[in-house]
């Protein structure tokens, strides 16, 4: 049995084709684009009215506020910690910016009150969780329901309403044809690519939620870094914000409330890790656009309204077993 | 024969990992299993565990095939895996830890702590233990906790049980004392399965050895068959110059570089003295004496409530952050190579940036200069020879020895001036032990590099120190330049203290 070799080291190194197990990690990884082509097929394969370019049109102008939203709060999950106060700030900040504006405050300040306001905001969350160490899940938590509150107290539980034109454009407002609000949309994503993969910041990140610890000693500010995340998490929320707002030309007492739970899977399914340190943001795209497609193909399929939570709540759990099977398969 | 391992292949994908593996084990034995880094043998262990259970071959446990049973199977027939990382649940009772599972329960159906207690008594006077049952596990000191994790295996009547790297980051008294402890369970009957870079303890304590290179075994080594120089020969696949700093560049006048003057803090009491330019200076002390604190504190990892350090004759800001020892190019390399060093799910090339995102990289509106990034982790990953197939592989890829290679190479990268490597050869196999040595030794010569280098390997360390501090209780006691002196000197050195005080003089 025991096999005595001479020292010479005779074994040839393996070759190894990379090119089936690159195969399988570039399908894993985008995962979420391939369930989103399925998603458009089959519905458009039940009705074909799912294949205009209204109904695309469509899916891109619902999926704007969900993917603005999504897109700040995945730089909280990359750092390893969650922001639950982005409906709340999504909403007061609008609150108080149309609230204002209804008092004869000028549009533009408006816009600029809203989204600085959601930046004030992320930055007390930020200071609050990187420097005096509170919890984030509980910390973000309560500052949500204060803001959620607050709109409550300012609206006495009336909507706002009576925007301009031209607060509203944004949201209404077409070019050539084409709706606005895709726009905001798509340039955030396309910012946010750049900064991920091109600048210190987004390098820090990433380090920051793979390691933290490693990223100090290796010289990261890592407080800093955690700080500036929950900053461009308030802020996104609180442009999200005006972006529904101008869609819906009113804020309402629950406004953008039910966005949480959605935003979390969107980047969830998009593949950002709950743990921190992994994610990408054309997968959170993706998830964002999965999502809006399956709520807008249950409505065109004419599915019940009573199942529509259902049927998201399934398509959630089968997008996160993917997810956490892909995970196991790829650990070796 | 206990276990028998028998043309056991296994590969991840594409990567063939291990190609007809055999080694048996016979009872009471104890079986040393040695190789590179990345040279299969923690795949192995998984295997033989059932941690990995689809491979090709056959694991046999007393004449039965064990094939197809699970992890809890093949440790209720008695295979038991101690991890490198010591698994204890640190806010547990000693007693807790041991019994962890199989709680006894009163009539009422509820944990009957009393006999838990008494029990837990029982086991460690059995195994020849005497500490106290009802001591929480994280106030035991390491050896102690790793000794805890044997007990408990062999609580739950382990036949073999395999130990991963046991010694690391013990002293060598501690190291002694773990091996007693095991020669006397082997006594008893238990096999181990020893996994260990330390040639020197494999040699002493155990019966048999298998080397595994490249994936391939070559078992059937019997104590005594081969020395030192042959082992590491046979695990390497060639011969392995030992690095030795030559005496006349130890013993050099240098000028100073970096001066500690009276700093205090944590651990720290009133430490003072000087580090040349080019100097390798060893650093000496059990865990809590000063050493690692000053080594931490000027990273500004550890506090420094008072004191002055001066950096080539300007007196700089005592560091209150890594960040700040960064600037001032103080790099430290941790000895938590899990911990503190590396970040898993960043590639080779991210992981050596991360130093410099801010000084090197930096270009204008916060953008990392890609080509220089390139350029600088490709210079590294070359000169370090790290294993792997780009700088763009994820680092978790990684065997741990060519991780720490990372490690350092983020270090280096950040082009300091004083380097402060606290047990950087830890868990490394000796070639690329001495890759480094070899560097380190390069780097102070053409470089003027300075270098503070604390190791419990003391012949590592007279290898490449010009000069040795000691340290006890907080205290700096002995500053001795490195003329000649052996690893017993260095011991006596710290252990009496007479004789400090007579080096002192």
């Amino acid at each position: 049995m025991s096999t005595k070799v001479n020292l010479e080291t005779s074994t040839p190194k393996t070759k190894q084709s990379l090119k089936s197990s690159n195969i399988v990690s570039l399908l894993s990884n985008n995962i979420v684009w391939l369930l989103l082509i399925l998603a458009i097929l089959i519905m458009g394969i039940v009705n074909p009215i799912f294949f205009s370019p209204s109904i695309l049109q469509n899916i891109l102008v619902q999926t704007a506020v969900l993917g603005v939203l999504t897109a700040g709060l995945a730089h909280v999950l990359i750092i390893g910690e969650i922001d639950l106060s982005i409906t709340g700030v999504l909403a007061f900040s609008a609150g108080i910016g149309t609230f204002l504006m209804n008092r004869g405050l000028n549009w533009f300040l408006a816009i600029i009150i809203i989204v600085l306001f959601g930046l004030l905001i992320g930055i007390i969350n930020g200071i609050l969780i990187a420097k005096f160490k509170a919890a984030a899940l509980i910390e973000t938590l309560a500052m949500g329901l204060i803001l959620e509150g607050a709109l409550m107290a300012l609206t006495q539980g009336r909507s706002i309403i009576n925007f301009p034109d031209a607060f509203t454009w944004i949201g209404k407002g077409s070019i050539f044809g084409i709706p606005v609000l895709p726009i905001p949309f798509l340039l955030v994503y396309l910012v946010i690519y750049f900064i991920w993969k091109k600048t210190i910041f987004g390098r820090s990140l990433f380090a920051t939620g793979g390691n933290s610890t490693s990223a100090h000693v290796s010289g990261i500010n890592v407080d800093r870094i955690k700080i500036y995340a929950f900053a461009v998490s308030g802020a996104l929320a609180g442009f999200s914000g005006y972006l529904l707002s101008a869609y819906m030309g009113a804020v309402t007492m629950t406004f953008g409330s039910d966005l949480l739970m959605y935003t979390l899977a969107a980047a969830v399914i998009g593949g950002v890790s709950l743990s921190g340190g992994r994610g990408n943001i054309s997968g959170v795209l993706g998830g964002v656009l999965l999502l809006t497609v399956i709520q807008i193909g249950l409505q065109v399929l004419g599915i019940s309204s009573y199942f529509v939570t259902m049927a998201g709540g399934a398509m959630i759990f089968i997008a996160v077993m993917i997810d956490a099977t892909k995970t196991r398969y790829l650990k070796y | 024969m206990l276990l028998k391992v028998s043309n056991v292949n296994k590969s991840f994908g594409s990567k063939i990992v291990l190609t007809d593996n055999n080694l048996e084990v016979g009872k009471s034995e104890i079986h040393a299993l040695v190789g590179m880094n990345g040279a299969g043998k923690t795949t192995l262990v998984r295997i033989i565990s059932g941690v990995i259970d689809d491979y090709e071959g056959d694991i046999i446990f007393e004449d039965k095939n064990i094939n197809k049973l699970s992890v809890i199977e093949r440790q209720n027939v008695g295979i038991y895996v101690v991890p490198q990382h010591a698994a204890v649940i640190p806010e547990f009772t000693v007693a807790e830890n041991i019994i962890l599972g199989t709680w006894p329960k009163d009539t009422l159906g509820m944990v009957d702590w009393k006999k838990i207690y008494e029990n837990a008594e029982k086991v460690l006077h059995d195994y020849g233990l005497d500490f106290d049952p009802r001591m929480k596990v994280r106030d035991l000191s390491l050896v102690n906790q790793r000794k805890l994790n044997v007990v408990r295996a062999l609580f739950s009547k382990a036949k073999l049980v395999i130990l991963d790297e046991p010694t690391t980051a013990l002293s060598s008294e501690e190291r002694d004392s773990l091996f007693k402890f095991i020669e006397a369970q082997r006594q008893q009957g238990t096999s181990f399965i020893l996994i260990s870079h330390y040639l020197e303890e494999i040699l002493r304590l155990c019966d048999t050895i298998t080397v595994n290179r490249d994936g391939r075994s070559y078992t059937g080594y019997k104590k005594g068959e081969v020395d030192e120089a042959t082992l590491s020969k046979l695990i390497v696949g060639e011969s392995v110059k030992l690095l030795e700093r030559s005496s006349e560049e130890k013993l050099k006048t240098k000028k100073v570089s970096l001066e500690v003057n009276g700093v205090s803090g944590k651990g720290m009491d009133n430490i003072s003295f000087t580090l040349g330019r080019g100097e390798v200076l060893g650093v000496v002390g059990f865990p809590g004496s000063g050493a690692r604190e000053i080594c931490r504190a000027l990273s500004g990892l550890n506090t420094i409530s008072k004191g002055q350090i001066t950096l080539n004759g300007r007196e700089i800001s005592i560091p209150k952050d890594p960040k700040t020892a960064v600037n001032q190019k103080i790099i430290y390399v941790s000895f938590d190579r899990h911990k503190e060093g590396v970040v898993q799910l960043l590639s080779i090339k991210e992981n050596i940036s991360m130093s410099i995102l801010t000084s090197r990289l930096k270009k204008m509106f916060g953008f990392i200069n890609k080509t220089k990034e390139i350029e600088n982790a490709n210079e590294y990953f070359k000169t370090l020879a790290v294993r792997a197939s780009s700088i763009n592989e994820s680092l978790g890829n990684l065997s741990g020895g060519n991780q720490q290679k990372v490690v350092i190479s983020k270090a280096l990268s950040a082009l300091p001036e004083v380097l402060i490597l606290d047990e950087p050869t830890v868990g490394i196999d000796i070639k690329s032990r001495e890759e480094i040595l070899a560097l380190i030794d390069h780097l102070t010569k053409e470089r003027g590099l300075s270098v503070l280098y604390l190791t419990n390997d003391f012949n590592e360390l007279l290898r490449i120190s010009d000069r040795l501090l000691f340290f006890e209780d907080g205290k700096l006691i002995v500053d001795k330049v490195n003329d000649g002196l052996t690893a017993e000197d260095v011991m006596q050195i710290r252990d009496l203290k007479d004789l400090k005080e007579g080096v002192l003089n």
